[in-house]
């Protein structure tokens, strides 16, 4: 079927009906680029199914209300984001302090109190084997808390705008720079440990 | 050669500037804050923060391996999907499809 026919009077109708072919050829078109968008978010594989399951029973319980005016593609993300807003709302403190302490710690071995570096970042030539070694990257992204990994997806890996994942985490500017200056410092200390025992093995 | 120059560049600052003027350069600590926030940096803060690039080889090493993380983050993570998680999604499908039809 093709993409336009998604959002026809004669496909509504058919998903109003929740006729089950209709209901299978937009599930099956849609549900992997939901999934996608929810980890492209930062949710874990976990999470991100139970908000892609709450998405489609949202859509399905709404369907009679989509007149059809816009894509059925845009309705559906419509729902996804909002439920990813009402996850992060429930699940997550993007403005604690928890970790202030160690992160602090981390720093300060880098850097003199003139702000001068101390212990200088390894040469750029060894570190670039990871560029092969994505189990190395997984890893160390996996072991960042919640929030510095959703941060750095949504900035890093989606791509979006400083302000649109503000608005959507609810976090001023100034928290969302220190949040992806500590991923990225944690990620860089992280692959920096791992390529210098890969040198010396 | 970049390198060599970088460094004559830094030495001559260190020996040749008086203490005041090297006070008024920004710290590495900073300039390691914005290449971690390049793309929101206002157009005199860029500024500072090429200038400091133009003497200052550990910032410059800092923010070369920042790029190599955000490029291999963007080549690997961006859509990828294990064959487990297909699998687990594809049940799922199955399950929505079974739910809402009839």
């Amino acid at each position: 079927m093709m993409d336009q026919n998604f959002s026809s009077e004669e496909f509504l109708l058919k998903l109003r009906n929740r006729n089950q072919l209709a209901v299978a050829e937009l599930v099956t078109k849609y549900n992997k680029q939901l999934y996608n968008a929810a980890c492209g978010r930062g949710l874990s594989p976990d999470n991100a199914e139970e908000v892609l399951q709450s998405t489609w029973n949202a859509f399905f319980e709404g369907v009679h209300r989509f007149e059809g005016k816009s894509h059925i593609r845009t309705y559906l993300f419509g729902i996804l984001y909002n439920k990813i807003k009402e996850y992060w709302r429930n699940n997550s403190k993007f403005s604690d302090s928890e970790d202030n302490e160690a992160f602090n710690h981390m720093i300060d071995n880098r850097y003199d109190n003139d702000g001068r570096w101390t212990n200088p970042p390894i040469d750029p030539e060894r570190f670039v084997w990871i560029q092969e070694a994505k189990t190395s990257l997984d890893d160390c992204i996996n072991r960042l808390g919640e929030k510095y990994r959703v941060a750095f997806n949504m900035k890093e890996v989606e791509g979006m705008g400083s302000e649109d994942i503000c608005n959507e985490l609810g976090l001023s500017r100034t928290n969302l720079g220190v949040l992806i200056f500590r991923a990225k410092n944690l990620l860089r200390e992280c692959l920096e440990k791992k390529s210098i025992t890969r040198k010396d093995v | 050669m970049r390198n060599f120059l970088r460094y004559l560049l830094h030495e001559f600052i260190v020996r040749c500037w008086p203490v005041w003027l090297i006070k008024k350069i920004t710290k590495c600590s900073e300039i390691s804050y914005r290449s971690a926030n390049y793309q929101d940096l206002t157009f005199s803060q860029k500024i500072d923060y090429h200038w400091h690039m133009t003497f200052c080889q550990p910032c410059v090493d800092y923010k070369k391996q920042l790029d190599i993380i955000d490029q291999t983050a963007k080549k690997f993570l961006k859509d990828h999907i294990s064959d487990e998680q297909k699998k687990r999604l594809d049940s799922l499908a199955e399950d929505i499809i079974k739910n809402h039809s009839h």
